[in-house]
């Protein structure tokens, strides 16, 4: 695999690979808006839902997809029915279906649980650009694993393959009956020298349909397109109309989870970190529980600390009163700016870390402790140091992008890669000009994608009209005759 | 520390919108970021940011130019320091003027504009024609364009162009011979250069005629030249700070000197008589302060990181071919200011390239 740009900063307050558990509170909020989907509720207030059975469907995908109840528990549907309050009656978890062997199991079953089980929306299809189509109309020619999360701080692949070693195999050998023929599984690691990439390598020995790739410690590499991009670019073999499917360590251990023990999806691992993180560490969460009771109280305080669902890049913020999401992984704590710093651009910079070798932790390799939710600097005009560009995943020139956006030049800039960009973040986070890169390429990319549909409608009215004359006119011409 | 917070607290009131001085907000607020950090919450994802701004990569800029400051006021005496006052103080005001008129903020970019400007005079220059430089080079350098970042031309090599071109005998006949060691300067020359450590010519003009100064005095920087080029010695010290922090593009710095080196050497074994050795004439002049300080300016080169090179190469045989071939002895300034012309058209070929890469992509 081939990767282009990319940077990982060193932050302060990186999670313990120690896993926590978090008690079950008595009461779990289930959002109806989860992964960009909304759910329409599947009970009444007041019933009692077991565990497993579903709580609300949405249609997507040319399919349902479920949540399942993370527990059994009394249903009361919030006043604006846009979330879900469960009364924790019973916490156990007891399967739902009955196991099937993975060399028995047709591949029509196997969507049906994943479905049913919560879990259809964390694998990624490179032909739909979100989760794949449920009605076997995809049959993927490879599936990427990813282990990696460079992301500060997302839950770490190896975090979870220590604790779920077995159900991460196991999920691996049901995901590959939905393969096409002669697909391939891509593991994707960080070095082939490490211990867990030893064990893997020794267990999937023999199995000539598991490939071990090494990527890079640089964010964005776990982002799916830049992985597919990357397979792309360095396999020769793979063709360019390729379906591929990628998903990250713990989706597919909660596909051995729900396929091998018939356990829909009911728990995530989050991590929990940055520098304003009272306690660094990963969590096992039952999805539901209230982040009061997942983070410290020291990190809930807006005063002081600004949390984010997701990792320092693409995070964004959330409130105390919010729940742990089906597709939740981490929860980054960002301290707010406390007090101005005293001729800040002459400090030597022990505690900061930048992408130039510009301060002095580049000597100690000290982690960055004063990062806090702020710009860190004036906004000024670009000056063009090609940071940017150095950064970017997709090899495109933020610098040239902005300056096109600066000028109002929409089509220019589509034309020299706009719709590339995946947000990954990292041109707004190097640039000494605080520009605000990622949100001005969103914007633009909305722009194009209201057009495009604009002119598409305008392009289908304009058939329609074409044809109704066509009509007429036949209709006119039969009459004459 | 705390009796700057105190001051700058007790006058915010007066610059503040609806105190009497509120005009002059850009300059209170300029002084209050540059003793407290500036601090502003972030509203957009990526809300942590990289501690890299302007305010350190100029800093970082200016720490790279103190050695060759420090070597000239060591061969040049106090007058480099009065000059450096008088470009800080004419083109401050221009900058801060603009700054008040288009109700902006300061930008750091003067700093090093004022900083550099000096030092790519002659050392015997009346002070007066310094700030008249530095007033043409910000205006119409850089602020008719609005400002830094947008400027298409080097302000400070504009602002010397201009010099040139109006006063070419001050410009081409103020050079001091260097009185290294010599502490007089420091308390006699203020006012102006002593008659007799004015001298006629500086290697460039001597090997016309066919004088060659040793390679040793032209490393160290003991002949005669603009205030901050004579010194290769605290030029290279510069120029590995900036490489070391990354702060200007080794791309530019490494493109020029190669296509000088390469072409510098095949013209001199072709017509010695016209090009002196390669080694005269990398130390020679201002052809390495050239590149080190002022062709690296991101902002009036070309943007792309692969035009970078092209953009170095493009100087170094410029400058080569107008130290040869032309009537002047020195061609780094219009080679660099001839690159600014070029360089978004660089631009342009890099990113028709890297659109067929896209097009294969999607």
């Amino acid at each position: 695999m081939r990767f282009h740009g990319g940077y990982l900063p060193r932050v302060a307050g990186r999670p313990s690979s120690m896993i926590r558990h978090a008690p079950v509170p008595d009461q779990l909020v289930i959002r109806l808006r989860q992964g960009g989907m909304t759910y329409h509720g599947a009970v009444g207030n007041g019933e009692t839902v077991a565990f497993g059975s579903p709580l609300a469907w949405a249609e997507g995908a040319g399919g349902r997809i479920a949540l399942p109840a993370p527990v059994t528990g009394v249903v009361s549907i919030d006043a604006d029915a846009s979330a879900l309050t469960l009364k924790v009656t019973n916490a156990e978890t007891t399967p739902v279906w009955p196991r099937q062997p993975p060399e028995r199991i047709p591949a029509e079953a196997i969507r049906e649980s994943l479905a049913c089980g919560g879990l259809w929306p964390l694998i990624w299809s490179s032909r739909t650009g979100g989760m794949p189509m449920l009605d076997g109309s995809e049959e993927p020619r490879r599936i990427l694993v990813n282990f990696l999360a460079t992301e500060p701080f997302r839950t770490r692949g190896k975090v979870v393959l220590q604790a779920h070693w077995e159900q991460v195999l196991t999920g691996l050998r049901y995901l590959s009956r939905l393969l096409a023929e002669y697909g391939l599984v891509h593991l994707v690691l960080t070095e082939p020298d490490d211990p867990v990439a030893h064990a893997l390598q020794k267990e999937t020995t023999g199995q000539v349909w598991m490939h071990l790739e090494t990527a890079p410690l640089r964010y964005p590499v776990e982002h799916p397109r830049v992985l597919c991009g990357a397979l792309r670019r360095g396999d020769r073999t793979v063709k360019p109309d390729e379906t591929i499917w990628i998903l990250d360590a713990q989706a597919v251990q909660a596909v051995g989870a729900c396929l091998g023990e018939g356990l829909p999806l009911h728990e995530r691992i989050v991590a929990v970190g940055g520098p304003g993180a009272a306690n660094p560490g990963h969590l096992r969460v039952r999805i539901g529980t209230p982040l009061d009771r997942v983070l410290d109280a020291a990190d809930l305080d807006e005063t002081r600390q600004q949390v984010l669902r997701g990792g320092l890049m693409r995070g964004t913020p959330v409130q105390a009163a919010d729940a742990v999401k089906y597709d939740d992984d981490a929860f980054f704590v960002l301290p707010r700016p406390a007090k101005r710093e005293f001729l800040g651009f002459v400090n030597p910079g022990f505690d900061r870390v930048s992408i130039l070798p510009c301060f002095a932790s580049r000597l100690t390799g000290a982690a960055d402790r004063t990062i806090t939710a702020s710009l860190r600097g004036e906004r000024r005009p670009c000056i063009a140091c090609g940071l940017c560009e150095e950064v970017c995943p997709r090899g495109l020139l933020p610098q040239v992008l902005h300056r096109y956006l600066y000028r109002d030049a929409i089509d220019e800039a589509e034309r020299t890669g706009l719709p590339l960009c995946i947000g990954c973040g990292l041109c707004s986070y190097v640039c000494p000009s605080k520009i605000e890169l990622r949100h001005e390429f969103a914007q633009a990319q909305d722009r194009l994608r209201r057009e495009h549909e604009q002119a598409q409608a305008v392009e289908t009215v304009n058939e329609q009209r074409e044809e109704s004359r066509q009509h007429e006119k036949e209709h006119s011409e039969d009459w004459r005759k | 520390m705390k009796w700057v917070a105190e001051g700058l607290n007790r006058f915010r009131p007066l610059f503040a919108p609806g105190g009497r001085w509120r005009v002059l907000w850009p300059i209170f607020q300029a002084a209050d970021n540059f003793f407290f950090s500036h601090v502003e919450a972030t509203e957009h994802a990526p809300y942590g940011r990289d501690p890299i701004d302007i305010k350190r990569y100029m800093s970082l800029v200016i720490l790279a130019l103190m050695p060759v400051f420090l070597a000239s006021l060591y061969f040049f005496g106090p007058r480099v320091l009065l000059m450096l006052m008088v470009s800080y103080a004419a083109g401050g005001l221009v900058e801060v003027v603009f700054a008040i008129v288009r109700k902006e903020e300061i930008n750091e970019g003067f700093l090093v504009t004022g900083f550099i400007f000096p030092l790519i005079l002659p050392p015997g220059i009346p002070l007066w024609m310094v700030a008249v430089g530095v007033i043409f080079g910000v205006l119409v350098g850089k602020e008719v364009f609005g400002g830094t970042g947008r400027n298409l031309f080097n302000a400070a090599l504009l602002g010397r162009c201009f010099l040139l071109l109006g006063y070419p005998s001050a410009l081409s006949k103020s050079w001091v011979s260097p009185h290294a060691g010599s502490w007089m300067p420091w308390f006699t020359a203020l006012p102006g250069i002593p008659s007799d450590a004015i001298t006629g010519a500086t290697p460039l003009m001597l090997a016309k005629n066919g004088t060659m100064t040793a390679l040793g005095d032209l490393f160290v920087g003991q002949t005669a030249g603009c205030v901050g080029e004579t010194s290769i010695l605290a030029i290279l010290i510069g120029g590995f700070i900036l490489a070391i922090m990354r702060v200007a593009s080794l791309k530019t710095m490494l493109g020029s000197v190669l296509s000088f080196s390469i072409l510098g050497g095949l013209l001199h074994g072709v017509v010695p008589a016209l090009v002196p050795p390669l080694s005269f004439n990398l130390l020679a002049g201002g052809f390495l302060f050239g590149v080190v300080f002022m062709a690296t300016d991101p902002v009036t080169g070309p943007v792309t990181g692969s035009a970078r090179w092209i953009y170095g190469l493009f100087i170094g045989t410029v400058t080569i071919l107008i130290r040869s071939f032309s009537g002047y002895v020195e061609g780094v300034m219009f080679a660099i200011l001839l690159g600014n012309i070029f360089g978004p058209l660089l631009d342009e070929i890099v990113i028709r390239f890297k659109v067929r890469g896209y097009v294969h992509e999607s």
